[in-house]
């Protein structure tokens, strides 16, 4: 499968098949959609790009770092919101199926989409010219 | 590290285009190492000597 493939499929996954799945099927929970997001969106973030160069990989990795920080710390907030505390037995009441923290299915969309964020807005800032020329050269 | 590849490009008149295709990379890349955002990995710099004909040292220097 292409690179260009593996990322329409992930697209889709994300912005169509999760949705229909998740409306189509009785009483469908979040966690099961969520599973469904997050796969859409690795497929997305790990195909290769059309010119798939080594700054390309510098700035996934990059993004990726950066991504794990800033969604395990906001995972950790929001817990922390939910249940006031750090206690892990009142993270899911498996008695009422209610869930009090976020799952890891939860945390690998976050990290997936600001790892997204963050590559595409680096990509964007390589490709603008730091002076006034525009980095064009004259013939 | 600072690096003439600006220079050397234009003495050959050459876009950023041009000279990421014949790196076999992308615009943006050259545009990251010119601006000075991100210093090649070493064989990127000696492809990049190895097309302009000129030492590494001389493209390149350590800031």
């Amino acid at each position: 499968m292409s690179s260009a493939t593996t990322k329409r499929l992930g697209a889709a996954i994300v912005l169509v098949l999760a949705p229909a799945l998740h409306a189509a099927i009785p009483g469908s929970s979040w966690i099961r959609t969520s599973a469904a997001v997050a796969a859409g969106l690795m497929m997305i973030f790990f195909s290769r790009e059309r010119i798939h160069d080594e700054r390309v990989q510098d700035l996934k990795f990059k993004a990726l770092n950066g991504a794990f920080s800033v969604s395990f710390t906001l995972t950790l907030m929001v817990n922390w919101f939910l249940n006031r505390g750090f206690d892990a037995r009142r993270d899911f009441d498996g008695a009422t199926g209610v869930q009090r923290s976020i799952s890891a299915f939860d945390l690998i969309v976050l990290t997936m989409v600001v790892a997204l964020g963050l590559f595409h807005f680096w990509r964007f800032q390589d490709a603008a010219p730091s002076s006034p020329d525009g980095g064009k050269v004259s013939v | 590290m600072t690096n003439r590849l600006r220079e050397l490009r234009a003495s050959k008149a050459w876009s950023q285009g041009e000279l990421a295709s014949r790196l076999g990379v992308s615009r943006q890349t050259i545009n990251a190492i010119e601006t000075g955002k991100y210093d090649p990995s070493l064989p990127l710099a000696f492809g990049i000597a190895r097309l302009f004909g000129r030492p590494i040292e001389e493209i390149f220097q350590d800031r």
